[in-house]
């Protein structure tokens, strides 16, 4: 990210993994300071093999190799962020458990986890339960079209510190629908 | 004078086929947040 008013560019690594059958590394640390850097990182996601989620859903083991990755970096952040985006939910049943476990760990790292859930398949209480170690959050977006307001809105949140008015109403829906499911159980 | 911060993010991408079309979004987000972020009052205190 960069600062404004010329006083200077903080320093933005990027890397990005998959998580579906296997959990794969699709960039390794990327540093974006500026446009063309994010256009670069852009072209290498979208020249990335991505290998399409199905099958099982191993949220847990995504999350250790991703802490593990932030702990040994000697990119020794002051901010440490990871950032999930799924449409699943852990499977098989003992990644919900391991999952939480590592939010955990990354929390007593001063490590952020944030989530994006999309559709209505995805389990709000989970994701509450995953974001709610440290200062991390979730959103919710109601299906695939809404998937880039709400990444752009978890963006702007993350850099400033600030839910946007957006935002604030993703996360209501995303309440919303824990609030129903509680009612209905 | 605000000092500047190293920023580590790790994504972690679940998706199905179906949710093909959030991936292509993603890539195009991240060219436009780094517009946004850099052309912007955004800073991280």
């Amino acid at each position: 990210m960069l600062a404004a008013n010329g006083q200077g560019a903080d320093q933005l690594y990027v890397s990005a993994y998959t998580f579906g059958a296997t959990v794969d590394q699709i960039i390794g640390s990327t540093l974006v300071t500026d446009d063309a850097s994010a256009a670069t990182f852009g072209a290498m996601f979208n020249a990335a093999n991505f290998g399409l989620a199905g099958g099982t859903t191993p949220t847990g083991d995504a999350l250790e190799l991703a802490i593990g990755d932030l702990l040994v970096s000697g990119n020794n952040g002051d901010i440490r962020i990871i950032d999930i985006s799924t449409d699943g939910n852990p499977y098989p049943g003992t990644q919900a458990a391991k999952a939480l476990a590592q939010a955990t760990i990354a929390s007593n790292n001063g490590i952020a986890v944030n989530a994006i859930g999309i559709g209505s398949n995805v389990d709000p209480f989970f994701l509450d339960d995953l974001t709610a170690n440290g200062d991390g959050f979730f959103v919710i977006a109601p299906d695939i079209n809404g998937f880039e307001t709400a990444l752009e809105q978890k963006l702007i949140r993350e850099i400033t510190g600030v839910p946007a008015p957006a935002s604030l109403l993703l996360l209501g829906l995303g309440f919303i629908g824990l609030s129903l499911r509680r009612k209905s159980s | 004078m605000k000092s500047l911060n190293k920023i580590i993010a790790v994504a972690l991408l679940s998706l199905t086929a179906s949710a093909n079309a959030a991936v292509i979004e993603l890539a195009l987000l991240l060219d436009r947040s780094g517009s946004m972020i850099s052309g912007s009052a955004y800073e991280i205190q």
